[in-house]
């Protein structure tokens, strides 16, 4: 269970941040997923743990955008805690040369700015096939939605991030 | 190329991107102390429910030992006691036999033993009338005995 989690806790935590667009919410986030897999389906074969967790980080993060949405409709006044938070936090690249760095900042900057202004469920949906490598059942059972419903928010998703970053892509 | 190589392209690069992106070490720290957070609630979870089961599993041990042998007493009586009366003759059809009256049990009154034993049946839930029945035949049987022999002595005595 300890390699697991080690194996999918940074996809998991930059697919909630994307989300929810704030590091702690996003650590919470994978917190509550990992915490909930253990408790209640540590004991199942370690096949099921994947689309297990992928479902429970899927409906954490489905809460906090709930809630967010929620709060922002009742409390418009109130400041958004994303705003200008997770695009900086992504990105540490010190370590490689100049002229690279700067070209994986400025398509890591763009990359993030289109995934994060994608719809959460387009967002979700790619971030799940054609990152974590799940085919469409799987994001459908990860979305509780049909696999019809993935292909749709796959095809805008895509669509969209052609759109945006038909520029300066590398 | 193509739309289809185009859009290839386009995934495999963001997915390439997005696997190089680094974690800056705040976060890397946090998540490892959300793993072991929940590596360590699972193992104390792993360890109680043992115990749970265990203790579930002796107390409901405990209630069946108590309840279920007195129940059943309760069953075998009410059962026996049911059969008894369901045997018994109706005053209607046989008016002799139900006009007769019952036979008092008839004890030695110096024998302690024989005291302790209707004491000690009376003191239970449930005490099953047939046996109840014999016993008192049974007690007859020897008190009438025990007089004969008294008989005998005393014609000796005298």
């Amino acid at each position: 269970m300890a390699s697991f989690l080690a194996s999918v806790e940074h996809k998991a935590y930059h697919m909630a941040l994307f989300a929810v667009k704030h590091r702690d919410d996003a650590l919470d986030i994978v917190q509550d997923a990992m915490l909930q897999l253990v408790q209640r389906y540590g004991g199942r074969p370690d096949t099921e743990w994947p689309p297990l967790f992928h479902r429970i980080l899927q409906n954490r993060i489905m809460d906090a955008h709930r809630s967010r949405r929620w709060s922002r409709m009742l409390m418009p006044w109130r400041e958004d805690p994303e705003d200008g938070e997770a695009v900086t936090d992504l990105a540490d690249s010190k370590q490689l040369p100049q002229a690279e760095r700067l070209q994986q900042d400025r398509a890591m900057a763009r990359l993030q700015t289109a995934l994060q202004d994608l719809p959460v469920r387009q967002q979700q949906a790619y971030l799940l096939r054609h990152w974590q490598g799940l085919d469409v059942k799987e994001t459908a059972q990860a979305m509780r939605c049909s696999e019809g419903s993935v292909k749709t928010h796959l095809s805008r998703a895509l669509a969209v991030l052609k759109r945006e970053l038909a520029e300066d892509w590398p | 190329m193509n739309g289809d190589d185009e859009q290839l392209k386009l995934i495999t690069d963001i997915r390439r991107v997005l696997d190089d992106t680094p974690l800056d070490a705040d976060s890397r720290t946090a998540l490892q102390r959300a793993r072991g957070h929940a590596l360590q609630a699972g193992r104390r979870r792993a360890w109680r429910m043992p115990w749970l089961q265990v203790a579930l599993g002796a107390s409901l041990a405990a209630v069946l030992a108590v309840n279920l042998p007195e129940r059943e007493q309760r069953a075998a009586g009410i059962g026996s006691a049911n059969a008894v009366a369901s045997a018994e003759p109706t005053p209607a059809t046989s008016p002799a036999i139900a006009s007769k009256p019952k036979q008092a049990p008839v004890r030695p009154a110096s024998s302690k033993q024989e005291d302790a034993k209707p004491a000690a049946i009376a003191s239970a839930p449930a005490v099953d009338a047939d046996l109840l029945e014999n016993l008192e035949m049974y007690e007859d049987a020897e008190f009438y005995q025990w007089l004969s022999e008294q008989d005998v002595e005393g014609a000796i005595d005298a």
